[in-house]
Parts: structure tokens; C-alpha cells; sequence
């Protein structure tokens, strides 16, 4: 009985807190239409979300998912 | 005079700390036969047996005070007498046979009274009737009580509404730990969990008296199930299945009493894909999953009990009605094919609720100090994966010190002191602030009295409330601070409430009337946005110079209680003053209608609840009930309100069966639910038309073995098309979900255990 009272909570918290990296694709509204940058994953992808692309002097922002 | 205090003092803290014992039998009052397995037990020590088969319980270790003890059993009418354990140890208890149960026993809000023995307005419903008819969530199960509904976005998210009002105005209670989870939102659900929920009780109209400030609309009160009863442990899992979004729900409950200590554990999984209109295709980014883990544990001895008790919650919550178009149509919502996968826009909430709650039982008082935490923590992602639009948390720390007294037999009084301190802080990284940083602090103390001649009951009481309120100037970039006006305030609040009323109970009339107050401070929201919500679908807009809110309510209530039928009519008329309210302007802000919040001079609700439950004498097995709730609001120009429900009657037939076939047929509830069209509509609200919606359910034993029974349903079994007044896609016009096939499965288990 102890043993179960110890792996419930254990098992929940472990479920719950489970995690992935995270990956999307990505692209960007260039002049010419949409521009697709392929998937991004992790900081690259966090980075490119809050800093956007840059092309030339242009910086355009980065769309990350298929909505 | 020390002498006189002294000897006050002995007897109002007089305990023994000696354990007492208490044996008796339940017995039929009219046959004198026994009654095998009543569930017995007090309410206020969390304490439960069963009778034996042949009605005999006992119970050691009790304190040596008066408590109430509370006795059900299947077609007899439920018993709650206070008795005074110091004095008792054997009973004998005759229970009364009841063919309608028309009222359950409520535990909480009135020291678990009768739900006919209450002052105020208050219903409870149990997790089992509530879901008896295949409710997806709790936001489907709420509608089915008298005078509540919800509002609701896609069927993730909802919240209640407590006769036309919700949001700010009901407050939501957890075993008696208030739940702050950003319920300004009309985007921001309950943040409570079905599993291992009891039941939930609701009080109606203003309850500041005893659930603080902003409970102008009601309170609901969610309670957990209780413990195991001695020496034993219980458990029990439950999956089930839907077909209308592929949607299971998976639930877990393990519980133990072992000498004198108790603990519960519940756990669930619920994972639901896109849901499916009544033309066959899929409202987009419907779909929503979440896991939610809870725990009690419990110490009693002697006089002494002790709970401690957490939920935690993580849910993934899809927000339907999202498009970069300029002009939305339904269309753009609408899929072919269904997905399950989370994408955006969406809400991902975590919710920690901690209580640690004692009570200590005197001869004839007892005391109860609860120390809680709430936390929530909410991203809502629009446009991108890795930085959500807004941010928040919102950390709660409240205390709840009590004193009950019984006077004298007659005459009660309780008198408390409450608070909460709440931090509410925009966390990083973020797009957007929807309100600014504040603290807010609440203080209030109060006293209430009760006295009993023959009949009648009257109870009344007065409370004092203090509420400071301080938002922070932001230094975020402009383009964070955009959506709020974002200037530093710095209120302070006061404010007194009443509660007065009486009931006479007699043989078959129950006569109830009730005046009671409330009062709300405006919220952060309501004073300083500025700017899109996008999980509400609006443009709002703030106003510095709102003044709080208050409310008078007066409720009354007649029951008739035959044998075989019980009618229950509440009418009420809330009065509230400067009532704050959304006003939807004749403007957009790019795809968003643009809301701003108002004030009227007053606003007034009124309506009531009616309701019966007949049991035909020559069809023991057939229950007919039926209620009808309405409300209507208008503000002081005369102007009806908006987002007030649909005027609804809830109908069903519960037929019960009794066979012996493995797939034993134990009941079938056919429940009609009709909602009127809703024309009463504010400036710019469109109305709403009526529909019907039926739903059937077969609840079955399974195997011949009393461990397993299982539900086989169907919902809106006509795949009506509808729209409720109250769904934030009505705007956008997007139906809500059609037919849905469903069928669960439980496993229940109860084995005795050392009880040392």
C-alpha cells in the first residue's frame, strides 16, 4: 500500500511534466508571396519568432505554424 | 467578573479528551424493519460507515460534541439531526420512506442543512446526476441545474452563469478554498476538475455574507468525494468513450482509511479531437486536452481534524473562431476533415490549488481555520509557437478563520474573519499585456446568527469588507503595453453586507424568504483594458471612473412535498446598483467587434425557477421531473442587458429496471432540453432562436457482478442545429456540436484493510 501511495503521485507528476522539444514550420510574407524556411526547432525557432528574418535591409516577421 | 469569564470560557472550549463510541441501528420507520447498507456518518468530522445488512453501525473515537449526523438510503428521505455526542452512545435511528428524493443533503454553505431547511437559495447536484446524461464536461453538466447555465467558447472552455450573471460576479469554491483564475476572461474556464468530484452545491444571488466580496451573481461550491469509510480502501476507474469529437476520458480514484489517517487520490486524462457539426464537418482548433491530479489527505483524533488538500491541472485548450481574414465567415472555421493535433490560436493553463484546513470540536462549538493558495498560470498563444500573445499569473493566498456556536439548542451563531492576497503579474515573454501588474488585498469579518421556533428558522447576519486594489505602470515596450491603458491606481473599497430571512418547514409546505447583499470592486480589466482579446473574440475597452457594484437581492421560494410529487417554485428580483456591463459599440477594430465597458445607474434581474418531480404511485419504477428557469435584466433606461441565457426547461424520464440478464438494464433516462429565443437582447446583440435538444442513456450492471457498470448514450440524439445565446461563436455564426453516440465503462472496487 505504501509502495502504491509513493507511485501514484510519482506517475501523475511524471505524466504531467513530460515535455518534447519543440519543432513547427516556418515561413515568412516576402514581396513575392510566402516565402517557406522549413522546420525550425528549439532556440532557432524561439529566436526566429521573436527577432523575425532578415532579408537584405528587410526584416520580416516568421509565421510558425498551420493555422 | 473573572470569575464569570472564566466559567464563559470553560464551557464554550469545554472538551474531553476521552474518545467516545457510538453503536446503533437504522430502522424503517413504518415497518420497524432494519435498513441494510445506509450510508451514515457527520459531515463536519468527514466521517462515514455503512450499516450491515442488518442496519447496525458503530463508530469509535469520536469527539465529545454536538455535530450533525447524516443518514441516506436508497427510497428513504434523508436524515440530519444534530445530536450531542458526549451524551449518546447508542441510537437507534428511524429513517422515513420516501418514493421522491426530491432534494439532496447539502453539506457546506448552511452546516449541512436540507436543502428545504436553507435560508438562502442553494442547490446541490451530484458528479452522478450531473453526468447521468453523457455531459462532456462540466460546462455541459452545470446547465441541468435550476437557474444556472454557461457560456462558453468551442467546448473546451466555459464558464458559469448563475441567473444571468457570471465572470467576476460568481465566485467558484474548492472544499471551501476560493478559486482566482482570471475569470474576468470570457475566455477563462473554471479551472476545476470532474475527477473525483462529489457533487457541486450553488447558492444563488448575492452571498458575500459568507463567501466574500464579488459573489453578487452566486457561488459554486465544487466538494470532492469524501473519504473511505474505517478500515477500508475503495477505488474505482472509469473510461469513456464519444464519437461526436473521438473523445475519451480516462479517470483513476484510489481511496484509503487506516487508523487515523485518510488520503484520496484522483487522477484523469481527457483528450478530445475537433468537434463535428450537424452537417457532418468540424469546427477548426476545437479540439482540447487536459490532465488533472488530486489528492487529500486527512488526520483525526479526538477532537482534532485535519485536511490537506491539491489539485494540479494542465490544460491545452484550442480556441475556435480564429482568422487573419478581413471578414470572417463560418466557412473559414469550418473543416472537412477532423484533427486532433494542438495548434494555434490555443490556451495552456496550469492550476495548483493547496488547502490545509483545521477544525478543532469543542462541547458545543467548534473552530475552523483554513489556510489556502491558488495558482494560475495562463499563456494564450495567437500567431506564434514560442511567444505567447499574453502571459499571466496570478498567485492567491487566502485564510478562513471561523467560530460556530450552539448556544442553546435554538439559537446559533457564527462569526469568521476573511482575506486573500492576490498577486497578479504579466510574466515574460510576451506579445501583449491584457491587464497591467496589481495587488490586490481583501479583508472582511462577519457574524451570523440562527434560531429554530417550532417551524420556523430564521437566520441573519452582517459583514464588513475591505478591498484594496494597486496596478503597476508598466515599462515594457509600447507595442506590449498596447492593449492596456497603462497608468499606476491605487483604490481602497468598503462596503457592508446583510443577509436576513426565514423558512417554515411544515409536513408538506416549505415556505423560504430571504433579503441578502453584495458588493464588487471593479476589476483591473474593467477599469484599464485597451485593446484585443482575442480568446474572447473582442475589442474592450476600459473606463477609469467605474465605481463598484452592489446588490440587493430578494429571493423567495414555495414548496409543496406530497407523496408522490414535489413542486419547488423560486421566484427573485436582484437589484444591483451601477451595474458594469459590456456594451458592444457600432465600430470594429480590425476583425473584432469593439465592446466597452459601461456603467448603468442600476440594473435589475429578475425571474425565478420552478420546478417539479412526480412519482406515480402504480409505476414505482417511473420519475417525471421537470424545470423551468428564466431571467430576465435590463438596466435603469430600460434597456434589456446582453448575454443574458436563453430562457430554458430541462425535462426527464427515469425509468428503472430491475432484471437479472448479464447485461443488466438498471435504468433509462430520457431528458428533453428546450431553450426559448432569446429577443430580450442588448444594443448591437442579435437574438437567438429556440431549439430542442433530447438526449437518451442506458446505464447498465455488466457480468453479473455489482463491480462493474457501464452508460451507453447518445446526445442531441435529433443532430439538431443550434446556436446558444450564450457561445462566443454565435458571432461569427458557427453552429454548435450535433449528434454524439457515447458509452463508459466502471470498475469499482472496496476492501477492508488494518485499521491500525
Amino acid at each position: 500500500m505504501k509502495k502504491l501511495i509513493l507511485i501514484l503521485p510519482a506517475f501523475a507528476l511524471m505524466v504531467v511534466l513530460s515535455s518534447c522539444m519543440k519543432c513547427e514550420e516556418c515561413h515568412y510574407d516576402g514581396p513575392n508571396g510566402e516565402v517557406e524556411l522549413g522546420e525550425l526547432c528549439g532556440d532557432e525557432l524561439e529566436e526566429s519568432e521573436k527577432n523575425g528574418v532578415m532579408v537584405g535591409d528587410t526584416t520580416y516577421e516568421v509565421h510558425c505554424h498551420g493555422h | 467578573m473573572h470569575t464569570k469569564i472564566t466559567i464563559i470560557f470553560y464551557f464554550l472550549f469545554l472538551f474531553q479528551t476521552f474518545g467516545q463510541t457510538l453503536e446503533g441501528t437504522i430502522v424503517d420507520e413504518e415497518s420497524q424493519r432494519s435498513v441494510p447498507f445506509a450510508k451514515i456518518g457527520f459531515p463536519a468530522l468527514e466521517l462515514y460507515t455503512t450499516s450491515d445488512s442488518l442496519g447496525r453501525f458503530s463508530f469509535e473515537g469520536l469527539p465529545q460534541t454536538n455535530t450533525k449526523l447524516k443518514v441516506t438510503a436508497f427510497d428513504y428521505t434523508p436524515y440530519l439531526r444534530t445530536i450531542d455526542l458526549a451524551l449518546t452512545s447508542t441510537l437507534t435511528i428511524r429513517l422515513k420512506p420516501s418514493h421522491t428524493v426530491f432534494e439532496e443533503v447539502t453539506i457546506t454553505a448552511s452546516e449541512g442543512k436540507l436543502q428545504r431547511e436553507n435560508i438562502t437559495s442553494t442547490v446541490y447536484r451530484s458528479k452522478e446526476r450531473l453526468f447521468e446524461t453523457g455531459a462532456t464536461n462540466l460546462g455541459e453538466a452545470l446547465i441541468l441545474i435550476p437557474g444556472v447555465q454557461t457560456s462558453s467558447v468551442g467546448m473546451g472552455i466555459s464558464q458559469p452563469v448563475v441567473r444571468g450573471l457570471s465572470g467576476m460576479r460568481v465566485v467558484t469554491y474548492w472544499n471551501g478554498l476560493r478559486i482566482e483564475n482570471q475569470q474576468w476572461g470570457g475566455d477563462h474556464g473554471m479551472g476545476v476538475s470532474e475527477a473525483g468530484l462529489q457533487g457541486v452545491e450553488v447558492i444563488k444571488g448575492p452571498s458575500s455574507l459568507l463567501y466574500g466580496a464579488d459573489a453578487l451573481g452566486g457561488v459554486l461550491h465544487f466538494i470532492d468525494e469524501g473519504y473511505a469509510p474505517a478500515g477500508k480502501m475503495t477505488g474505482y476507474g472509469l473510461t469513456r468513450f464519444e464519437t461526436n469529437s473521438m473523445g475519451t476520458t480516462n479517470e483513476i480514484g484510489i481511496k484509503l482509511n487506516k487508523g487515523k489517517w485518510r488520503a484520496n487520490f484522483f487522477a484523469n486524462y481527457v483528450n478530445h479531437a475537433d468537434f463535428q457539426l450537424p452537417d457532418g464537418h468540424y469546427i477548426q482548433n476545437s479540439r482540447y486536452w487536459g490532465t488533472n491530479f488530486k489528492t487529500s489527505i486527512g488526520y483525526r483524533y479526538k477532537n482534532y481534524v485535519m485536511n490537506i488538500r491539491y489539485q494540479g491541472s494542465f490544460n491545452r485548450l484550442g480556441i475556435p473562431g480564429h482568422s487573419h481574414e478581413e471578414i470572417p465567415e463560418p466557412e473559414d472555421f469550418i473543416r472537412s476533415e477532423r484533427e486532433r493535433e494542438g495548434t494555434l490560436p490555443a490556451q495552456l493553463i496550469w492550476n495548483n490549488f493547496l488547502l490545509f484546513e483545521n477544525k478543532l470540536f469543542f462541547k458545543r462549538s467548534d473552530l475552523l481555520l483554513q489556510l489556502g493558495n491558488t495558482n494560475n498560470n495562463l499563456r494564450e498563444f495567437e500567431d506564434k509557437v514560442t511567444i505567447p500573445f499574453t502571459y499571466l499569473n496570478l498567485n492567491n493566498s487566502t485564510y478562513n478563520l471561523r467560530y460556530s456556536i450552539h448556544v442553546t439548542e435554538k439559537f446559533d451563531l457564527k462569526t469568521g474573519v476573511q482575506g486573500m492576497l492576490q498577486f497578479s503579474r504579466n510574466e515574460h515573454p510576451t506579445q501583449s499585456y491584457l491587464i497591467p501588474d496589481a495587488n490586490t488585498s481583501d479583508n472582511g469579518a462577519y457574524i451570523l446568527a440562527g434560531y429554530e421556533y417550532k417551524k420556523w428558522r430564521f437566520q441573519g447576519g452582517i459583514r464588513y469588507d475591505l478591498r484594496y486594489i494597486r496596478s503597476f505602470q508598466s515599462a515594457a515596450d509600447s507595442s506590449v503595453v498596447a492593449n492596456i491603458n497603462n497608468v499606476s491606481i491605487e483604490r481602497v473599497y468598503d462596503n457592508f453586507n446583510y443577509s436576513l430571512g426565514f423558512v417554515r418547514n411544515a409536513e408538506n409546505t416549505t415556505v423560504r424568504l430571504n433579503a441578502s447583499s453584495g458588493f464588487r470592486a471593479p476589476h483591473f480589466a474593467e477599469l484599464q483594458a485597451d485593446g484585443y482579446h482575442h480568446g474572447s473574440l473582442r475589442y474592450e475597452k476600459g473606463d477609469l471612473d467605474l465605481i463598484p457594484e452592489k446588490a440587493h437581492q430578494l429571493d423567495a421560494a414555495l414548496e409543496l412535498h406530497f407523496e408522490h410529487l414535489e413542486i419547488i417554485f423560486n421566484p427573485y428580483f436582484n437589484y444591483i446598483e451601477n451595474f458594469i456591463y459590456l456594451e458592444r459599440l457600432d465600430e470594429l477594430e480590425g476583425n473584432y467587434p469593439v465592446f466597452q465597458f459601461s456603467q448603468a445607474e442600476y440594473a435589475f434581474l429578475y425571474g425565478g425557477e420552478l420546478g417539479f418531480h412526480y412519482h406515480p404511485h402504480r409505476l414505482h419504477q417511473l420519475h417525471v421531473e421537470s424545470n423551468f428557469s428564466l431571467t430576465i435584466a435590463e438596466e435603469n433606461s430600460g434597456r434589456p442587458l446582453s448575454l443574458i441565457p436563453q430562457p430554458n426547461s430541462n425535462s426527464r424520464l427515469r425509468y428503472d429496471v430491475e432484471n437479472k440478464h448479464a447485461i443488466q438494464v438498471k435504468s433509462i433516462i430520457l431528458e428533453h432540453q428546450y431553450f426559448l429565443p432569446q429577443n430580450r437582447v442588448g444594443n448591437n446583440e442579435t437574438s437567438t432562436v429556440d431549439y430542442h435538444l433530447l438526449n437518451l442513456t442506458v446505464n447498465t450492471g455488466l457480468l453479473k457482478n455489482p463491480n462493474w457498470t457501464a452508460s451507453l448514450g447518445v446526445r442531441n440524439a435529433l443532430n439538431t442545429s443550434y446556436i446558444g445565446h450564450l457561445s462566443s461563436l454565435k458571432n461569427i455564426g458557427l453552429n454548435q456540436p450535433g449528434i454524439n453516440f457515447f458509452g463508459s465503462v466502471k470498475y469499482e472496487f472496496s476492501k477492508n484493510v488494518k485499521n491500525k
